[in-house]
């Protein structure tokens, strides 16, 4: 399968679950051109009306959630990515459901308070404000979970900026895919959209490219976030970052064990737990039964295994899983630490932990892979927090009402509290690792000219001065 | 006895003293008194899997039979990751594994009057990061393995300690072939597979090919077909039809002349195979002093038709007196040539093709690893 990208000056062969893949590189030179291009278009890309935004990606996402039309993608996603179809199928339907009209609507009425500032001066106390694009952004972006490919472009479009997309060699498809079906609804998408790859150890075609643009929104792990940000941080660029987090659920209280067990089974499910919302540990309360919660849990990850079955298209996260497991089960049980409750296969694995998770217990949280830990008082939890997952928290699911608690969680780092069962569904105009995207990629112009307000700033300054001496 | 009553002895031994097997059996509801009655019930018997011996889990003394006293050595892997599998093994065990390297070597290994290999000294191998833990001397399962081979008193040596570890004698390795170029003798060549076709590789560059004939062999070993071994890395996977080719015309050996033999530290028996034209790789035939069960990624049921792949689980009735190898999964992929024969030379048994180690990577992206202590 060939994926030409919209620029490209050779193809890279990659071989992903027994998939061949000729990606589209672009070298240095080329890639420069298309910057130039884009930046030779920051002004029609301005000049396109809010609302025509706002039903392309209307059109865009009832497209992709009409299974018709994107089963044949989904089938290739399927194989790139290590997920079941069903599982594809549903997290695309989550996914696309954040770009309708009315969703996008709200969420440039919650992020910007306004919905046309992005198309006209809106009138404020002092005289009228105004979003402006930044002109030119780099998205860099990662292949765990190819949520972050829509709302990243979606974000980029909607703030009328021109975008240049530098998509991972893990998954190279579903950003080219999506660039597509944007095209075939309006080619004005040309103008001020690039999807872009090029061998990612060429740290001199970052600096070229950060040099080059006016920001950087980044998706990924710890030492690529790093590296961007020391580039932006050189060359005075603004930069957007989203990764690396760790997510979890605490559980304080428990009306129905079945449907919480269920709603926290699905959180866990959606992403095989390779997204940063995703949860990789349960805190329970001790008081609660939280056996029972184990056992339901356990039960939905099964039914779920049905439902959305895992796809077993490379053997590494099977095996990986079975691994990880069999240590777990070694470790609490040879120190009657806890027990494990699993599938007979690799389709999921609970370990129910006396012992808070160390480090590398969390990193092996994945592919339907979770600890629950029963905790005395939620003072615990903040303790773990601080000591293991400061800088790297981002959604709580939460079952409880203690808002002392959220206030001290938040305070730690916490960006995103969701009932248990919507972490994956993030609503439109909530906060995204602690900050508004559509914020981040405009800057807030402000024109001071209304009549009949006025103050003397020479009189507020030697007010200023007496109150000092 | 037969493998059967063996196996089931030595399971029963290694549920009684081995407290984490037992864990492991209990979990899954399985109890080798009831459970294993007839041959059948062999698809059933628990396994561990390789990594819980690993060095940064700490289980490999809890995966131990005998008290440490009673163990003779531990065992390490040659681990390219830099966290090596550790394995406890009695004399006895040692003395198993001699057995079952000399007997593979009377089936697969034919008449040489010469000999070099691209494996060092057992010595050299086995003083190689060599150390003492818990009172225990620590030594490579492959010099222990090259220990109990058959070498002549005028084998060659390629891999010589240097200061980086092991360094090869490209030198000798050519008086070796020019010396046989064109002779017919019974000339032998083997060792570690990344090493000998590096150099062949280099080699192919700067001198024409020899014609060794069809009395010599090629016999290699000790795994390396991702191109790393250890600390060696030559930076590209073998595939071992093409290593069979290329060496095979730059050597002038017949391709049928070609053997290779597999084993992983947590293992108690070798595995050779015959390399056949037909099939463009090795055919490993398990030995009838063992099992092999290839399981189905997905179900992890045990597969059975020629063809199918999945992960190799071993069975060993003997020589695992000292730790729990009874039953273990490695992270190689094998798929089934024949369940009953060997398709290419009849020879009864089951056949399989070793694909290679399981690939994958850490989850990367927005989804943090947080690379524990």
């Amino acid at each position: 399968m060939k994926i030409p990208m919209t620029i490209c000056d050779g193809y890279a062969t990659r071989n992903l679950n027994d998939l061949n893949i000729e990606i589209g590189y672009s070298n240095e030179t080329t890639i420069l051109n298309e910057i130039d291009r884009l930046k030779g278009n920051k002004l029609k890309a301005h000049d396109i009306s809010t609302k025509r935004n706002i039903d392309i990606l209307d059109k865009c996402a009832r497209k992709w959630m009409d299974r018709e039309y994107s089963k044949e993608h989904v089938k290739v996603l399927s194989r790139i990515i290590n997920q079941s179809e069903d599982l594809i199928f549903k997290e695309i339907e989550i996914t696309m459901q954040m770009l309708l009209k009315e969703n996008v609507k709200r969420l440039l009425r919650e992020e910007l308070n306004d919905e046309d500032i992005l198309d006209k001066w809106v009138d404020t106390y002092y005289g009228r404000v105004h979003r402006q694009p930044r002109g030119v952004v780099f998205h860099n972006v990662s292949g765990n979970a190819f949520v972050v490919i829509p709302v990243s472009i979606s974000m980029g479009l909607l703030s009328k900026n021109c975008n240049i997309v530098k998509v991972s060699a893990d998954e190279p498809y579903f950003a080219y895919a999506f660039y597509n079906s944007l095209v075939e609804i309006d080619s004005s998408i040309k103008d001020r959209l690039s999807i872009v790859y090029f061998d990612s150890s060429n740290s001199n075609m970052y600096d070229l490219i950060v040099k080059n643009v006016d920001a950087v929104i980044h998706w990924g792990g710890e030492h690529s976030r790093n590296f961007m940000a020391n580039l932006c941080a050189k060359y005075n660029v603004h930069f957007i970052e989203h990764g690396p987090k760790v997510s979890f659920q605490v559980i304080d209280e428990i009306e129905d064990y079945e449907e919480i067990a269920e709603l926290a089974a699905r959180d866990i499910v959606f992403w095989e737990q390779k997204a940063c919302l995703s949860p990789r540990v349960i805190f329970i309360n001790k008081d609660l039964n939280y056996e029972k919660f184990t056992k339901f849990l356990s039960t939905s990850l099964d039914k779920l295994s049905k439902e959305l079955p895992k796809s077993y298209f490379n053997p590494w996260d099977a095996v990986k899983t079975v691994q990880d497991r069999q240590y777990a089960i070694l470790k609490h049980g040879l120190s009657n630490t806890g027990k494990v409750i699993s599938s007979s296969n690799a389709d999921y694995t609970v370990v129910l932990s006396d012992i808070l998770p160390k480090k590398e217990d969390i990193d092996r949280c994945f592919s339907r892979f979770v600890y629950i830990y029963p905790f005395i008082n939620k003072d615990e939890i903040l303790s773990y927090i601080d000591q293991n997952l400061i800088g790297y928290l981002q959604t709580m699911g939460y079952n409880g009402n203690d808002e002392e608690f959220i206030e001290k969680v938040t305070l730690m780092g916490v960006s995103i509290i969701t009932k248990i069962g919507d972490m994956s569904l993030h609503y439109p105009g909530t906060s995204h690792d602690g900050i508004f995207n559509l914020q981040e990629l405009t800057f807030a112009a402000s024109r001071q000219n209304k009549v009949g307000y006025k103050f003397n700033l020479k009189d507020l300054l030697s007010s200023y001065f007496k109150r000092r001496s | 006895m037969g493998f059967f009553e063996d196996f089931k002895n030595n399971l029963i031994g290694q549920y009684e003293e081995c407290e984490a097997y037992r864990l492991i059996c209990k979990q899954q509801g399985y109890n080798p008194y009831t459970d294993l009655k007839t041959e059948e019930d062999l698809d059933y018997v628990p396994f561990l899997v390789t990594t819980v011996f690993k060095r940064s889990n700490g289980l490999f003394t809890k995966l131990l039979r005998k008290d440490i006293n009673k163990i003779h050595k531990w065992t390490v892997s040659s681990s390219t990751s830099g966290d090596p599998s550790i394995v406890g093994r009695t004399e006895k065990d040692i003395e198993v594994l001699r057995s079952f390297v000399e007997e593979d070597d009377k089936i697969f290994r034919k008449r040489h009057d010469y000999e070099c290999t691209f494996f060092p000294l057992a010595e050299d191998m086995k003083a190689f990061g060599r150390g003492e833990f818990l009172g225990k001397t620590l030594e490579s399962y492959l010099g222990n393995i090259l220990d109990l081979f058959t070498y002549r008193d005028d084998t060659i040596f390629l891999l010589k300690p240097s200061e980086k570890g092991f360094s090869v004698d490209v030198d000798s390795f050519v008086k070796y072939i020019m010396e046989h170029d064109k002779k017919g003798n019974y000339a032998a060549l083997g060792g570690s597979t990344p090493l000998f076709y590096k150099t062949v590789l280099g080699l192919k560059e700067t001198m024409k090919p020899v014609e060794l004939g069809d009395k010599a062999i090629v016999h290699t070993g000790g795994g390396g077909w991702d191109g790393r071994k250890g600390n060696i890395n030559i930076g590209t996977f073998i595939e071992r039809w093409r290593f069979v080719e290329d060496v095979s015309k730059f050597l002038g050996i017949p391709e049928e002349n070609f053997t290779d033999t597999y084993s992983f530290t947590e293992n108690s028996f070798t595995m050779t195979g015959h390399y056949s034209k037909e099939y463009k790789d090795y055919i490993f035939h398990v030995p009838k002093w063992a099992k092999v069960i290839i399981r189905d990624f997905k179900t992890l049921k045990p597969l059975k038709r020629p063809g199918e792949r999945g992960l190799i689980q071993v069975l060993n009735a003997y020589g695992t007196e000292g730790f729990a190898g009874a039953s273990v999964l490695v992270d190689d992929i094998g798929e089934i040539v024949e369940y009953n024969r060997c398709p290419i030379c009849n020879t009864e048994g089951m056949t399989i093709k070793i694909i290679g180690r399981v690939k994958g990577t850490e989850a990367k992206g927005c989804g943090a690893t947080l690379g524990g202590e």
